[in-house]
């Protein structure tokens, strides 16, 4: 039988770029309602949708967040949950029944690729046979005097570039210590790429769309192109199957001294750069709505070569329509 | 405080408002009241969303207590759950106080399918009709649960009634007179309201009719949650309207 009323789609991390980016991507489609979730009452996309539609919620570290969230979902009768926030997937992953049992399809690669995608020790492990990936130990594990220098040095675990470094020789890395949960990674000399990559229910990939980052800001590309280059589009697929990918991903590759591309890391979630892609002609948010509702996608979707700046935007309110300040609890 | 409903224009009344209290929910009781004020409210019900495990009532009715009192503006309190199966079972706490010195009413709600076994999600409903359960007996078996809950309940009121059929790929034209005879005897013999939902636009003409007919005590529902929009109608406004329920404003 057929389902005749739109689409209920949440979109959590509507303060960041990425949930803006779905939401706006989604806003275009007339068989959806949306709505915006966030920690933070001042988080602006909670702005794109109607004063109904916004919700706050727990932090996605908080104890009590897939509990209040599936709760949530059962009540405003969500279809699909799309998380933006690094801390909220695998979390929520890990409960993907409870938010079927109440109807709601969380859009999100499976907790199997979110955990290897997130511990990027173990991603290197995973990928090391299978494409050029860069020397990857642990600080804990390995002799700083066998590296070539600069070396970066990052967490094991985290989102961006929180946390990343150069170090420029072994007395330096050396004094680091011997945390396990801190990476050495060989610092690759070439360009770095971002692909968003968007697998369809069979692991396929429908569309991997490399984007240069030409200026950074707060980890947040401000300025970039799409490339066509047929070579990181094959190593971004080769990633996409070494980790089951099923959806969205962003997989970061750098060349290396003989200009192949190599592995960094990969983001199972959105970039906030997804503006970028959907112009250039692959909506994965909206294509990842329909994989999650179960529908067809194409076996591939083109994209051409696009330059982007970006700017903050204003959204202006009456003082009474800002989400106030709890004075309940 | 008493309830006179049935004498009050649907569109003064806003009896289905959330707060703080409810986890997703944006405005303070105090907030939801002064938006109630603003907006020319005669009646306001705070309600929260409560589960079988939910322990604040007493600390969300204390807080409604003590909020200052308005000339004209009647404050009333709710808690909203489930049906949880065709029993007409509801999700609330064992010790959920309900009349003087508890809520004054339970809102019955439809956030799932009460299905013999507990709550079937939309897509289990929609596979159980793929394999053999027919649209009418999905509608009997909702219709029962709620006509149960009520007579569970006793001080009820019916939250977003129907907003589930969409959802199960089903109309409100489906139903047939004897469910909606069914559910206006009881909602009349159990003294339980029907909100007329300004969030989920039901229930639809037809329904909203034939309860008013019977008798029902109708109420206007924004399910607000941020206080804004509290008391602001437009569909329940249009729909009232049209079926001559109040004049037009």
């Amino acid at each position: 039988m057929s389902d005749p009323s739109p689409t209920r789609v949440l979109v959590t991390g509507a303060g960041g770029p990425a949930g803006i980016a779905v939401l706006r991507s989604l806003a275009l489609r007339d068989d959806v309602e949306l709505l915006a979730a966030d920690m933070d009452r001042y988080a602006s996309g909670l702005y794109l949708v109607d004063a109904p539609a916004r919700h706050l919620v727990r932090p996605g570290l908080s104890e009590e967040f897939v509990d209040h969230l599936v709760e949530l979902c059962e009540r405003e009768r969500v279809d699909v949950v799309f998380s933006t926030v690094d801390v909220e997937l695998p979390r929520l992953a890990a409960e993907r029944k409870r938010l079927d049992a109440v109807g709601t399809t969380l859009a999100a690669p499976s907790l199997e690729t979110l955990e290897v995608c997130l511990d990027k020790y173990a991603l290197a492990r995973r990928c090391t046979d299978v494409l050029p990936t860069p020397r990857t130990e642990l600080l804990g594990g390995t002799d700083p005097g066998s590296w070539d220098y600069p070396v970066i040095v990052k967490p094991r675990r985290g989102a961006g570039s929180r946390g990343v470094h150069l170090v420029e020789d072994a007395d330096s890395l050396r004094a680091l210590g011997s945390d396990e949960d801190v990476l050495v990674q060989a610092h690759l000399p070439g360009d770095e790429y971002s692909v968003d990559t968007l697998a369809d229910a069979d692991g396929h990939v429908v569309a991997a769309v490399p984007r240069s980052r030409l200026r950074v800001d707060s980890g947040v590309s401000v300025a970039g192109a799409t490339v066509a280059d047929a070579e990181l589009e094959e190593t971004a697929r080769r990633v996409a199957a070494a980790v089951g990918l099923v959806g969205v991903a962003n997989v970061q590759l750098r060349r290396d001294a003989a200009g192949r591309p190599a592995l960094l890391e990969v983001n199972p979630r959105f970039p906030g750069a997804m503006p970028l892609t959907v112009a250039a002609g692959v909506d994965m948010p909206s294509l990842a709505l329909d994989l999650a509702l179960g529908r067809p996608l194409p076996a591939t979707v083109p994209f051409t070569e696009l330059a982007v700046v970006r700017y903050l935007e204003d959204v202006f309110l009456a003082p009474g329509d800002v989400v106030l300040e709890e004075t309940g609890r | 405080m008493t309830t006179a409903v049935g004498e009050l224009d649907l569109l003064l009344t806003d009896h289905h408002v959330h707060s703080t209290w409810s986890d997703d929910a944006v405005s303070s009781p105090m907030e939801n009241l002064v938006a109630a004020r603003d907006t020319g409210l005669a009646s306001i019900r705070m309600v929260d969303h409560v589960r079988t495990t939910t322990t604040w009532v007493p600390g969300f009715l204390a807080e409604v207590a003590a909020l200052p009192r308005i000339d004209g503006l009647e404050v009333l309190t709710g808690v909203e759950a489930k049906i949880l199966d065709a029993s007409g079972r509801l999700d609330v706490p064992d010790d959920l106080v309900v009349g003087p010195g508890g809520v004054d009413r339970i809102l019955i709600a439809d956030h799932q399918f009460p299905g013999p076994d507990g709550p079937w999600s939309p897509r289990r409903t929609l596979e159980e009709m793929a394999t053999g359960l027919t649209g009418q007996d999905a509608l009997d078996i909702l219709v029962t649960a709620t006509v149960r809950a009520m007579g569970r309940v006793g001080r009820g009121q019916l939250a977003h009634l129907f907003s589930l059929l969409p959802k199960i790929g089903l109309h409100e034209s489906a139903l047939c007179d004897d469910h909606l005879a069914a559910i206006a005897d009881a909602a009349v013999r159990s003294g339980t309201t029907v909100e007329v939902n300004e969030k989920w636009r039901c229930p639809g003409p037809r329904v909203v009719l034939a309860l008013a007919a019977a008798g029902v005590p109708l109420v206007g529902s924004t399910d607000s949650h941020e206080c804004s929009t509290v008391g602001r109608y437009s569909w329940v406004s249009d729909a009232a309207s049209a079926t001559r329920l109040v004049g037009t404003r």
